[in-house]
């Protein structure tokens, strides 16, 4: 792979794979609950799902080898 | 205050970009002579603004609003969250500053390096300021037709992006230092806050989603993000660094 073509690729999707991965689980969660929950409560609650699910991607890509405390 | 909001996250974005592309571009015309640097920079902006022109029509007019809202929002995402992560572990230490100042050297360092030219056309270091200025106006280009896709919001899109551009350029020209005085990692964290928050509410509104009180819809999402990044910056900071964070 051409340096230019790695470089644009880490400037589209990041050096993670987490964020991109995340935010597709993100939008297909939300495609699923659309489908199964009645129109009224995804219109209500279905905003604050898709923020919970990419602050959980967040928290991920930030925290991908946080060794466990021993206590 | 969404009017506000777009113009700010536009000049933002826009501007911690074109920065560090004029550090680019600085970087190689202190070392190969300001024309290459700037024939290499013009090409790359000629580019990314051909781009522009064919992304941004075919954006409106090859999908439903549904859809443009979740593209949109996609891509606000992939650049908000990117920068919010590398915010968040530059502002607990486990990551070096965001510096222009640092590509400027990198760049000078470079095109210090490059084979000598042939003749007066020197093409390697062309190719750099090309490179760095096709790379980071990429991300502006695509962050404005993103910002600017909804009814309302393209004029504060390209006015953040003009502004940005000007700021930039007065920057470039009347400044001795101004590429260490910034507090880039602040304004980048901040900016990848309201890019986030805008792709959540896009992308949301693009699944069908109503948000309460949706003209405040953006507001809220950033102080959730602020909060959560602050959170996040005060957990990492009380956990020793790890090799990977380094």
């Amino acid at each position: 792979m051409s340096p230019l073509v790695r470089s644009m690729r880490r400037k589209l999707l990041g050096e993670t794979r987490t964020i991109p991965l995340g935010v597709a689980a993100a939008i297909v969660l939300a495609l699923l609950l659309e489908a199964v929950l009645p129109r009224g409560e995804w219109r209500w609650i279905g905003g604050f799902a898709f923020a919970s699910v990419l602050i959980t991607t967040l928290m991920l890509a930030l925290y991908p080898k946080t060794p466990r405390r021993h206590r | 205050v969404n009017f506000t909001l777009t113009l700010f996250a536009s000049t933002g974005a826009s501007g911690v970009e074109l920065l560090e592309a004029l550090a680019i571009v600085l970087g190689v015309a202190v070392t190969r002579g300001f024309r290459n640097a700037l024939l290499g920079a013009l090409a790359g902006g000629l580019v990314i603004v051909a781009l522009c022109l064919l992304l941004g029509p075919a954006l409106r007019a090859g999908a439903g609003v549904g859809m443009v809202r979740v593209v949109v929002g996609t891509v606000l995402l992939l650049f908000g969250l990117e920068w919010l992560r590398k915010g968040v572990l530059r502002m607990a230490g486990r990551r070096r500053k965001a510096s222009s100042y640092h590509e400027f050297a990198q760049a000078r360092d470079t095109a210090a390096s490059l084979p000598a030219a042939a003749g007066g056309r020197d093409w390697p270091a062309r190719a750099v300021a090309f490179q760095g200025v096709f790379l980071e106006g990429l991300e502006v280009g695509l962050i404005v037709i993103a910002l600017g896709a909804s009814p309302g919001r393209l004029t504060p899109a390209l006015l953040g992006a003009t502004l940005a551009l000007l700021l930039v350029i007065a920057v470039g020209v009347a400044l001795r230092e101004p590429l260490r005085r910034l507090p880039e990692t602040q304004i980048k964290l901040a900016v990848g806050v309201a890019l986030t928050a805008f792709g959540t509410y896009f992308a949301a509104e693009g699944l069908d989603v109503h948000w309460p009180v949706a003209e405040l819809a953006p507001l809220y999402l950033i102080l959730l993000y602020a909060l959560t990044a602050s959170l996040a910056v005060r957990r990492l900071e009380r956990h020793a660094p790890t090799p990977e964070h380094a």
